[in-house]
């Protein structure tokens, strides 16, 4: 088998794999391609990222809120003091 | 500070690894192996190929995010590992990545499923029991994590790695 047989083979291989499935990504140069672009890349663009987002920035707080302590305004004097007056510490 | 009492840097390491794999496992199990539901498959439901991709954007985006709060837990764990004042208890980062499961489950759950509507558990039911079980899920996580990190709580005094 000559070097120009397989390397022919194997271009012609490498070819078969990219053909139509391929051409549905967001990069794609096709007609699907263009939906999939219009239909991340508009005016809702933003608005759709802040709604994917938007889980982590709450829990984001919910971890802070555990490792710096709630703000005064959150807290009860009754839950968190002593008699003495002396904060409780957190887990 | 006395060695190893202090507990709450390794919580949060292990919140910031449980929300991150939290939000994996949310993805491998429901948006690929079962394939119940993507991130905006309400909005976009899975009729077309371009519907899907579109989808498959959104949920990437979705993974980069809980691929940073694992990282951010990494690093935080890898600090912690350096520092005499925390107690290197695999109980308390268990029940830190249990809480940060939970919390996950039910912020994600609140937020998508029931407040925004962006996607159900399962899409081709809408709002449904599995929401609700979801959000339970989170609850159990919450608890039971939580219950590990106060069982697991270190004395003043105790040795760094117990």
């Amino acid at each position: 088998m000559s070097t120009r047989f397989v390397g022919s083979k194997s271009v012609g291989w490498v070819a078969g794999l990219s053909p139509l499935p391929a051409a549905a990504c967001p990069i794609c140069n096709s007609v699907t391609g263009e939906q999939v672009r219009a239909g991340i890349f508009n005016e809702n663009f933003w608005s759709t990222l802040l709604v994917v987002a938007s889980p982590f920035p709450i829990l984001l707080l919910a971890i802070a809120a555990y490792h710096f302590g709630w703000p005064p305004f959150c807290t009860s004097s009754s839950s968190t003091q002593h008699k003495n007056g002396s904060h409780q510490p957190s887990p | 500070m006395n060695p190893g009492s202090n507990q709450k840097p390794l919580v949060v390491a292990g919140t910031f690894m449980g929300i991150g794999l939290g939000g994996f496992f949310d993805g491998i199990v429901f948006h690929q192996l079962l394939q119940t539901h993507n991130m905006l498959s309400a909005k976009f439901p899975k009729t077309s190929i371009a519907n899907m991709e579109i989808n498959m954007f959104w949920d990437g985006l979705f993974h980069s995010m809980t691929y940073t709060m694992t990282i951010i837990g990494l690093v935080l764990l890898w600090k912690c590992g350096a520092r005499r004042d925390v107690p290197w208890s695999g109980k308390t980062f268990l029940g830190a990545n249990f809480l940060g499961w939970g919390l996950f489950n039910f912020v994600e759950g609140i937020i998508n499923h029931h407040i925004l509507h962006v996607h159900h558990v399962v899409e081709s039911h809408g709002q449904s029991l599995f929401d609700y079980l979801f959000l339970a899920s989170g609850v159990i996580l919450i608890l039971g994590g939580w219950s590990a990190i106060r069982s697991a709580r270190i004395k003043p005094g105790m040795p760094r790695c117990a």
